[in-house]
């Protein structure tokens, strides 16, 4: 009984086991299965299978994420035949070099950063879940290496920088992007929303202005540098803090460096003018890192200028070609900014040509740097040389006052600057001046009395004579202003006379004298009639005098000369 | 020269000392000034007169106005042209009208066309003040490009954002 139960049992289990083979060489696809003998004993029983593992638990949330994305403007570009804007054209530039700054929902700012050239920009490590802004300053900042500030502040609104704000939105539990765009808020026939581009537009050309420095002059320092826009701002001169700035113009405030560009919608807008913009930054760089002499003042086509103000302007306007590297200069305005006009930095063509002209001074700087030859331009300098003769100290700290002949004098010293090629352009223009001084200088721009350029006075006693005409105009125009040179022997008490001896009967001669640098050294500025006298102590040094009519300062103007005697 | 940026320091009665003063941007050689009628009330008409001054010995100047929303000219087509070789103190005269209290502006524009054909533009912009403003109502009547903050030190311009 037990016997066979117990063989019973081993058959019972055989049997069981050959099903379980069976099943499994089914399974495993092949063997022949074949009837086992019940005296052979089966083999032992696999173990049980594992039970499958647990399913992964969810990753946790991520306790940090990043995020980044890209930062650009709406840029309008220049209908090129009207030169005025064309709004259909309308494309989006990056936001370079900007700061962009992640806040929180109080506004404190968790990072910081710069946009690449690419506009991109990205922050890591930013706890997830949590609401946090993209916020992008219309500043370009830097206080390392190359250091520069530049702001675009609202100069009707107590000059808030301009900052391009994203939505308060949770960083989530997963890297992310946010790209941000400034809008134009052009409508198709008016502006109807906030102009968001503007100051970015602005900032983008002031961020080609520094790079274009920066590439011959990797430690260029930037003094700070404001610049205001508003869409207040109108071309009517009174209170800049309504916007009346008169028009896009450089000039400092309080001593602070700041670029006033018009925003009046359907009369002038500049912020997509570039040219007008770099124009006007170039002024910065002369007042700031290079000297600029300039008395400013109203400008155009064709005038004779006071060279000073000719050599401002004819280097803002080649400077504008240079760093946008495009030599046609547009500037738009009316009705819808519709319209406009354009000049040629490359012309060569130039009404009333010489030292007195800004195009012949734009023309000789743009064919220095530029690569194609074209009439008198056989040279192809690039921006080094130009630059480097700005900051020469023998440029800043001349006692010739800033014109072509100063500029150009310091040019020829600096290497590889082929003399002769400079002497080319110059007589292409008509200007046959030597040295700092321009002496030798034949072309009087139709004005006898503006000739020679610098008239030396000296320590004597004997009179020099000097005149103040209108011919050219008033303010700002050619021999306004009769330059003197004095130079003095020796240190002492010496009386400057300033005496009219022909033109008008009634005049009221003023001058101003100067030393190197030009820096103002004294003045004489009363209204007496045609007789205008002061003593002062001079040293043993050169001086630049400045004398011109009062009367010559606004319209109408008259001509009158005058002796100048020194004893 | 008062009205255009060109004030130049010696040009100033002040007689100041820096040689340095604002720039202008190029374009016609043209620079404003105007005069306008004091005490302008609501429905009177008034009158504007603007002085352009040129520097250039021939061609064209062509003058054109356009007033702001809520002022009109009054019997003026809103254009005039001038001889440039004839002096260069050229005067307009316009007379203006508006309804309401405020400040407008009369939005002048100068084309100066010369002998070989280049035009230049140079824009310019009167304010007229209709009625009792104060300085105040200047200030309400500006427009602000943006959100100001709190503290004054921004101002806030909402971004078209695009989040992935």
């Amino acid at each position: 009984m037990n016997k066979w139960t117990r063989v019973s049992g081993k058959l019972l289990a055989a049997s069981a086991m050959t099903l379980v083979m069976s099943a499994g060489l089914v399974a495993c696809g092949g063997g022949s299965g074949g009837g086992g003998s019940v005296v052979t004993p089966p083999p032992p029983p696999p173990p049980p299978p594992p039970p499958p593992p647990p399913p992964p638990p969810p990753p946790p949330p991520a306790s940090s994420v990043t995020v980044s994305g890209t930062v650009t403007y709406d840029r309008v570009p220049f209908n090129t035949v009207t030169n005025g804007l064309d709004y259909s054209a309308t494309r989006q530039e990056p936001v370079r070099g900007a700061i962009i700054e992640l806040l929180d929902a109080s506004n404190a700012v968790l990072a910081t950063s710069v946009t690449g050239d690419d506009g991109g920009y990205s922050f890591t490590d930013i706890d997830s879940e949590t609401d946090v802004r993209v916020s992008a300053k219309a500043q370009l900042l830097s206080d390392s290496g190359s250091e520069y500030d530049i702001q675009v502040v609202d100069n009707t609104s107590g000059n808030s920088l301009y900052v391009l704000n994203g939505s308060l939105t949770s960083s989530g539990t997963a890297d992310s992007s946010r790209n941000l765009n400034a809008p134009s808020g052009w409508g198709g026939a008016a502006y109807t929303s906030t102009r968001a581009a503007a100051p970015f537009a602005i900032l983008d050309n002031l961020y080609e202005f520094v790079t274009t420095y920066q590439a011959v002059d990797p430690d260029i320092d930037f003094p700070a540098l404001n610049v205001y826009w508003s869409v207040n701002n109108r071309a009517v001169s009174g209170d800049v803090t309504n916007g009346e700035i008169g028009t896009s113009n450089y000039t400092r405030f309080n001593g602070v460096p700041t670029l006033s560009i018009l925003g009046d919608e359907n009369n002038d807008t500049d912020e997509y003018d570039s040219h007008v913009i770099v124009h006007e930054a170039a002024h910065y760089f002369e007042d700031q890192i290079s000297r600029s002499d300039s008395i400013g003042g109203s400008h155009g086509a064709g005038d004779r200028l006071d060279p000073r103000v000719a050599m401002g302007e004819g280097w803002g306007n080649a400077m504008s070609g240079i760093v946008l590297e495009d030599p046609i200069y547009r500037d738009s305005s009316t009705a819808m900014q519709a319209r406009g006009f354009q000049i040629n930095v490359d012309d060569n063509t130039v009404a009333n040509p010489g030292w007195f002209s800004e195009f012949s001074v734009q023309s000789i700087i743009y064919d220095l740097w530029d690569n194609s030859d074209d009439g008198a331009d056989t040279v192809s300098l690039g921006l080094e040389p130009i630059y480097q003769a700005f900051i020469d100290p023998e440029y800043t700290s001349s006692i010739a006052t800033t014109t072509i002949f100063s500029w150009l004098d310091s040019l020829e010293q600096q290497p590889g600057v082929p003399s002769a090629a400079v002497t080319a352009l110059k007589t292409g223009q008509t200007i046959n001046g030597t040295g700092p001084l321009g002496v030798g200088e034949t072309n009087n721009g139709g004005i006898p009395s503006s000739l020679p350029v610098y008239k030396p006075v000296t320590t004597d006693g004997n009179p020099v004579t000097i005149c103040s005409v209108n011919d050219a105009g008033v303010s700002n125009k050619l021999n306004v202003r009769d330059y003197l040179f004095l130079s003095v022997p020796t240190a002492g008490s010496y009386t400057l006379e300033m005496s009219r001896v022909s033109g008008a009967a009634n005049t009221d001669p003023d001058f101003r004298v100067f030393d190197e640098s030009n820096t103002f050294f004294s003045g004489s500025n009363s209204a007496d009639n045609n007789v205008e006298t002061v003593t002062l102590s001079l040293e043993s040094r050169n001086y630049f005098i400045s004398a011109f009519d009062f009367n010559n300062l606004s319209s109408p103007g008259q001509d009158s000369c005058y002796d100048f005697t020194v004893q | 020269m008062v009205g255009c940026a060109a004030s130049n320091v010696e040009s100033s009665q002040s007689k100041q000392n820096s040689a340095f003063e604002k720039t202008v941007k190029p374009g016609a050689a043209v620079s404003f000034t105007h005069t306008g009628s004091k005490d302008l009330q609501p429905g009177q008409y008034g009158k504007v007169v603007i002085n352009a001054d040129e520097e250039y010995d021939s061609g064209t100047l062509y003058l054109t106005a356009q007033p702001d929303e809520g002022l009109r000219l009054v019997s003026e087509t809103g254009g005039t042209s001038f001889t440039m070789s004839a002096g260069r103190t050229h005067i307009w005269e316009l007379d203006v009208m508006a309804a309401s209290n405020g400040v407008y502006y009369l939005n002048v524009f100068a084309s100066a066309k010369l002998a070989d054909g280049t035009e230049y533009l140079r824009s310019y912009a009167v304010p007229v003040l209709v009625g009792d403003v104060t300085q105040a109502d200047i200030r309400n009547s500006m427009k602000t490009n943006g959100t100001l903050s709190e503290d004054g030190k921004s101002i806030a311009m909402e971004a078209e954002e695009t989040i992935q």
